[in-house]
C-alpha cells in the first residue's frame, strides 16, 4: 500500500517533482563529471605540467681521484663520469615514469670557439620540452644540429649552415637545421642527436645524465625516486627536483579545491530547489496530510512518505545525472586535454549517494512542516 | 443497563477568549444514534473534533469506553483515532490519486494491514461494488461520500463520527447515505452526526442542541416524539 501511495503521489505531482529532479540531475551531472574527471584530472593536469620539464634527474656517481706526484698529494679531483645507456630500459619500467631524456654533455671546439655539445634523443627532447622555440626545423638525422641563440650569435652561424665540431682528434661537419631559443642554458649549447655526440666524443653507449618526467598523481615523487634507486642499483645518483614537484602539487590541489567548491555550490542550488519544491508540495497536500493524520497515520509514516519522495528525486537525479556527467567528463577531457578519461570506479555509487543524501537533507524542513500539520485546522480549510 | 460509550463531563474548549464549548455534559450509550444540531459557531464541529481525538478540551473530562482521553499524549491520541473512531466528513476528503478501493485500504494501512477483500466488501455494502477502481474525480458526490463511509467503517470502530455527512449531497444521494446510516444504526453501531438538516436530526435516537458553546438541551426522538430530558 505504501508503494501505491508513493507511486500515486509521485505521478500526481510529476510536473513539480520533475523540476526538482532536473535540478538534481544538473547537480549530479556536475558531481559525476567532476568525480570522473578528478580521478583522471590529476593525471591529465600532471601530464600537461610534465611537458614543462623533468622532475627527477639521474647523474653519474661522482668519484674522486687522488692526484699527486711522487710523495706529494695534490688532493682529490672529480673524475669525468658517465652512465651506461642500458639503465634507461630499467628506468622506463618504473611506475610513474612518463618519459625520459638522456643527455651527453661534452665541450667541443666549434669554429675556434669552445662550446657545449649536448647529445640528446631528439624526439624525446622535443616531447618533453614543448616550450623550446626552434626557428627552422628540429634535426631529422644524425648529421643535423640545433644551435643555441647565443652560440649562433657568437659563431655567426645560422640555419642551413654547416658547422665543424672538433673533439680531440675527431672532427665532424654537421648541418644547422634550426636555431634554439629557451631563455636557459640551452641557448649557449649545440644540440645534436645522442648518437652523433657519442660518436664525435668517442663515448658510444654512454650518457651524462637522464632527465625523467614522472607523473605524481598516483605515486609520490619520493616513492618513484626510491624505486629508481633500487632499479639502477648504485650505477647513478637519483635526485628529485622538489621545487617543481611542490609547484605541481600546489596546482593540483588548487584545481581539486576549485572543482570541489563548484560541486558544493551546484549541489547546494539543487538542494534548495528540492527543498522549495517539497515545501510547495507539502503546502498543496496539507489536506491530504491532515486526512492521513485524522485516520490515525503515525508521524513516521507521514515522514516516510515525504522522505521516500525526496529519495526518489535524489535517485532519479543521481542516476540520470551520472550518465550526463560521464558524457560531460568525456567532452571536457577531449576538449581540454585532448585525451580520453578512465571512469572512476566510485563514480556511480558516489554520485548516486551524494544526490540521495542531498535530496534527503533538503527534505528535512518540508518533512518537519508536514509533521506539524494540524488535522483540525487543515480539514476545516484553514 | 446500557453500556456508556461516551461520557463528557464539564467539557470546555476555549479559543483565546471565545468559549467554543462551555461546560458540556452528556452521555452516549453503545448503539445510540446521536445528532448534534445548532447554529453556525455553536460548537458542533469543535465537539466532534474533541470526540474524535483531533482536538483537546481546555478543561473537563471525556471518557470513551471508560478511558479519559483528555490526558493522552499526541501519539496515544493518534492510536485512539486509529482504533476507536471512524470519521465521515462533509467534504469527503478522499486522496485524489487513489482509487475508491485504495482510499478504503488507506484506513486499513494506517490501522494495521490492508485486506483488499474486506475493503471490497465494505464498498459493496455501500453500493459501490461497480466503482471500486474509479478515482474520486470519476465519482459523484454521493458516491464519494459512500467511499468515505466505507473508509470510516473498515476498521470496525466503536464510534462513528460524521460532520454534516449530507451537507454537500443532492436529495437522491442524501437518501442513499441516510439509508446507510440507518442500516449501521440497526446493526448496532454508535453514531454521532453533526447536522443542520432537521430530517437527518429526526432519524437519531437523541438530539443534542448546542448554542454559543452551551448544551441547550437533549431531545429524545424515539417514535417521532420529542422529550426533553436533563443533559446529565
Amino acid at each position: 500500500m505504501f508503494l501505491r501511495i508513493l507511486s500515486g503521489s509521485l505521478q500526481h505531482q510529476r510536473r513539480r517533482l520533475a523540476i526538482a529532479a532536473l535540478a538534481m540531475i544538473l547537480g549530479s551531472a556536475l558531481v559525476s563529471g567532476l568525480l570522473n574527471l578528478s580521478g583522471d584530472i590529476s593525471g591529465q593536469v600532471g601530464r600537461e605540467l610534465r611537458t614543462y620539464g623533468a622532475n627527477i634527474v639521474i647523474l653519474p656517481r661522482v668519484s674522486s681521484v687522488l692526484v699527486g706526484s711522487g710523495n706529494m698529494e695534490f688532493g682529490e679531483v672529480a673524475a669525468e663520469q658517465t652512465l651506461p645507456e642500458e639503465i634507461l630500459a630499467e628506468i622506463r619500467e618504473v611506475e610513474g615514469v612518463m618519459g625520459l631524456v638522456s643527455y651527453l654533455y661534452s665541450v667541443v671546439d666549434a669554429g675556434g670557439e669552445a662550446a657545449v655539445l649536448t647529445g640528446v634523443d631528439i624526439s624525446s627532447a622535443q616531447a618533453i620540452n614543448k616550450w623550446w622555440q626552434v626557428q627552422g626545423k628540429w634535426p631529422q638525422a644524425d648529421n643535423e644540429i640545433l644551435i643555441g641563440a647565443r652560440v649562433a650569435e657568437v659563431l655567426g652561424a645560422s640555419t642551413g649552415n654547416s658547422l665543424t665540431l672538433t673533439y680531440g682528434k675527431r672532427k665532424e661537419s654537421l648541418k644547422v637545421s634550426g636555431e634554439l631559443r629557451t631563455g636557459g642554458a640551452e641557448d649557449e649549447q649545440i644540440i645534436a642527436s645522442l648518437r652523433a655526440a657519442q660518436n664525435l666524443t668517442g663515448q658510444p653507449g654512454q650518457i651524462s645524465l637522464a632527465m625523467i618526467s614522472a607523473l605524481t598523481s598516483n605515486r609520490s615523487l619520493d616513492a618513484i625516486a626510491q624505486d629508481l634507486r633500487t632499479r639502477i642499483l648504485g650505477q647513478g645518483e637519483v635526485r628529485t627536483l622538489t621545487q617543481f614537484a611542490q609547484a605541481e602539487k600546489t596546482v593540483l590541489n588548487k584545481v581539486r579545491l576549485l572543482m570541489g567548491l563548484v560541486a558544493v555550490l551546484v549541489l547546494a542550488t539543487g538542494a534548495l530547489t528540492v527543498a522549495g519544491t517539497l515545501n510547495i508540495i507539502v503546502v498543496e497536500r496539507r489536506t491530504e496530510i491532515g486526512l492521513m493524520k485524522a485516520l490515525g497515520a503515525q508521524n513516521r509514516r507521514v515522514a516516510g512518505l515525504f522522505l521516500l519522495e525526496a529519495a526518489s528525486i535524489g535517485l532519479a537525479g543521481g542516476v540520470s545525472g551520472y550518465v550526463l556527467g560521464v558524457a560531460l567528463a568525456f567532452a571536457v577531457s577531449r576538449t581540454v586535454f585532448a585525451a580520453a578519461i578512465t571512469l572512476a570506479p566510485l563514480g556511480f555509487p558516489g554520485t548516486t549517494l551524494i544526490a540521495l543524501a542531498v535530496a534527503l537533507f533538503a527534505s528535512m524542513v518540508p518533512v518537519r512542516k508536514a509533521l506539524a500539520v494540524d488535522p483540525v485546522k487543515t480539514l476545516r480549510g484553514e | 443497563m446500557e453500556e456508556v460509550i461516551v461520557k463528557a463531563v464539564q467539557l470546555s474548549r476555549l479559543y483565546g477568549d471565545v468559549r467554543a464549548l462551555d461546560c458540556v455534559n452528556f452521555e452516549v450509550a453503545h448503539g445510540e444514534w446521536i445528532s448534534v444540531m445548532g447554529p453556525s459557531g455553536s460548537g458542533k464541529t469543535t465537539l466532534l473534533n474533541i470526540l474524535g481525538g483531533l482536538d483537546r478540551p481546555t478543561s473537563g473530562q471525556l471518557l470513551i469506553n471508560g478511558e479519559d482521553i483528555t490526558g493522552l499524549s499526541p501519539k496515544e491520541l493518534t492510536h485512539f483515532r486509529r482504533e476507536t473512531v471512524g470519521l465521515v466528513f462533509q467534504q469527503f476528503y478522499l486522496v485524489p490519486y487513489l482509487t475508491a478501493l485504495e482510499n478504503v485500504m488507506l484506513a486499513q494501512y494506517f490501522h494495521s494491514m490492508t485486506d483488499e477483500n474486506e475493503a471490497r466488501a465494505a464498498l459493496e455494502a455501500v453500493g459501490l461494488g461497480e466503482r471500486l477502481y474509479h478515482l474520486p474525480a470519476q465519482l459523484s458526490g454521493g458516491e464519494q461520500q459512500r467511499v468515505c463511509i466505507a473508509r470510516a467503517l473498515i476498521n470496525q470502530p466503536r464510534l462513528i463520527l460524521a460532520d454534516e455527512p449530507t451537507g454537500n449531497l443532492d436529495g437522491a444521494n442524501e437518501e442513499i447515505v441516510l439509508n446507510i446510516f440507518h442500516t449501521l444504526h440497526a446493526q448496532g453501531h454508535t453514531l454521532i452526526v453533526v447536522t443542520h438538516d432537521a430530517r437527518v436530526a429526526r432519524m437519531a435516537d437523541r438530539l443534542i442542541v448546542l448554542e454559543h458553546g452551551l448544551l441547550l438541551r437533549i431531545e429524545l426522538n424515539r417514535s417521532n416524539q420529542s422529550h426533553e430530558r436533563p443533559a446529565f
